[in-house]
């Protein structure tokens, strides 16, 4: 390329098409006898009009919505130093929550709103669970228990979906071990209980769209 | 100029020597900084995603400020894109944001980069958001009166957080020709004359950059495709 270095240089502003009328004829010259600027142009026009999406798709939120933001996080306290029997009483506050929620899940889990039995594809014939969806207002979750799954190659994860028609919104994900067996709760959309059907996939890769891995699946019925 | 002069939000903004004196500029124009500035915040600029998520889960509010101007400009046009209205679109902003901050330390960089983790929360509270409403217009009569198409069909607003992405690794002076031309709609002799850089420079400045990004996402396409 040290026979080009001028032209080559104007590749980006001519992709862009922002340069004077001299200099595209220039380059436009140069490209007819160059084929790996040819290519570089190529390239940098790809990038040229992913640039341009970008910007096209950005919108200018108001100039006081980070401050809002920054209002609306939750703060974390700093640790304090918890005198002995401070802890002592707690710790027995928490033997008593346990029993509690042991005793009457639905006190401290919130509201039960909807569950599912979770039926296998072929894909996994012994596998089977259950999602349950409990909560109240913006603090809904979802627990899933479940069994018999074929534990997680390397990069491979399970993910649990809400279901409607073609819509899928994703309830969270996770890993699965030798045993096969996973119980986790997760954070769900407000309006997780209005979906008709929940189902589990196999994931492989950063497309935030379900794959075809069906693994489980099950309708959701109101409580 | 689109985005980044009238809101502090707005992603990408320019970095290097010279393009923290045009964050600082940019900043006085919109009000004081909510998050706290200085040698940290200078540094920051330069961080990838993935670590300043690392910093958010500590709870380092100039980590979420960073990524809240990387991003933040991003989610409000797909809220404007897919709501429709400005209300709605802010409540998008502050639910995203929010949700990164408290699920910061959950955030798992081998099993995706944080813009597509980002992009997930956005498609998934904005689906919410756009359920909620339908809702609300079926409590009132009966029958929805209008239907919001799907959430990116097409995969472009994926795209979209893919080069959001790929542009804030970019060196700082890279960074910021790009984004003084993309973003701010500038032309090269404007930004020679902003940077104190010669036309010529700013010129073969900006091919550089294009190749940089282009390598960029060339590189993180190959990355998840090695993954599967």
């Amino acid at each position: 390329m040290s026979e080009h270095p001028d032209t080559r240089d104007l590749l980006g502003p001519y992709v862009m098409d922002i340069l004077e009328a001299h200099e595209e004829h220039e380059v436009e010259d140069h490209l007819q006898g160059c084929a790996s600027c040819r290519r570089e142009a190529l390239d940098l026009r790809l990038a040229h009009e992913r640039l341009t999406d970008l910007a096209r798709s950005f919108g200018a939120p108001p100039e006081d919505l980070k401050e809002r933001v920054v209002a609306g996080i939750p703060r974390r306290e700093p640790r304090r130093r918890v005198p002995r029997w401070v802890a002592a009483v707690a710790a027995a506050f928490c033997v008593l929550a346990v029993i509690g929620v042991v005793l009457t899940p639905d006190l401290f889990g919130g509201e039960a709103l909807a569950s599912a039995n979770l039926t296998p594809t072929d894909r996994a014939p012994d596998a089977g669970g259950e999602v349950n969806i409990q909560g109240s207002g913006e603090n809904v979750r979802m627990s899933l228990e479940a069994w018999g799954l074929p534990p997680c190659k390397s990069e491979q994860y399970y993910e649990l979906w809400l279901v409607e028609g073609d819509e899928r919104v994703s309830a969270g994900s996770f890993t699965v071990g030798q045993s096969g067996r996973v119980e986790v709760t997760l954070n769900a959309p407000t309006f997780a209980a209005s979906y008709p059907k929940v189902g589990v996939t196999a994931e492989y890769d950063k497309d935030p769209r379900a794959s075809e891995t069906k693994i489980l699946s099950g309708e959701l019925h109101d409580l | 100029m689109k985005g980044l002069v009238s809101g502090s939000a707005v992603c990408l903004a320019p970095g290097g020597e010279r393009g923290q004196d045009t964050v600082r500029s940019m900043e006085r124009g919109t009000g004081r900084s909510v998050f706290a500035g200085g040698r940290g915040r200078l540094w920051m600029d330069r961080v990838e995603d993935e670590i300043l998520v690392r910093s958010v889960a500590s709870g380092d509010e100039r980590a979420l400020s960073i990524l809240y101007d990387r991003y933040a400009g991003l989610v409000y046009g797909t809220g404007m894109r897919y709501l429709g209205d400005r209300g709605t679109s802010e409540e998008l902003v502050q639910d995203v944001f929010i949700s990164v901050w408290k699920n910061a330390a959950g955030f798992d960089p081998a099993r995706a980069g944080f813009a597509t983790w980002v992009y997930r929360i956005t498609r998934n509270r904005a689906t919410d958001l756009i359920r909620r409403r339908k809702a609300r217009v079926r409590t009132l009569d009966g029958e929805p009166v209008f239907e919001v198409g799907e959430m990116d069909p097409s995969g472009e607003l994926s795209r979209n957080f893919d080069v959001a992405a790929a542009l804030s690794r970019l060196s700082p002076v890279h960074r910021e020709v790009l984004v003084l031309a993309y973003f701010h709609g500038f032309s090269q002799r404007e930004i020679s004359e902003h940077t104190a850089t010669p036309l010529g420079t700013v010129k073969s400045r900006t091919t550089a950059a294009l190749r940089a990004l282009r390598e960029t996402m060339s590189f993180d396409e190959d990355r998840w495709s090695s993954d599967e």
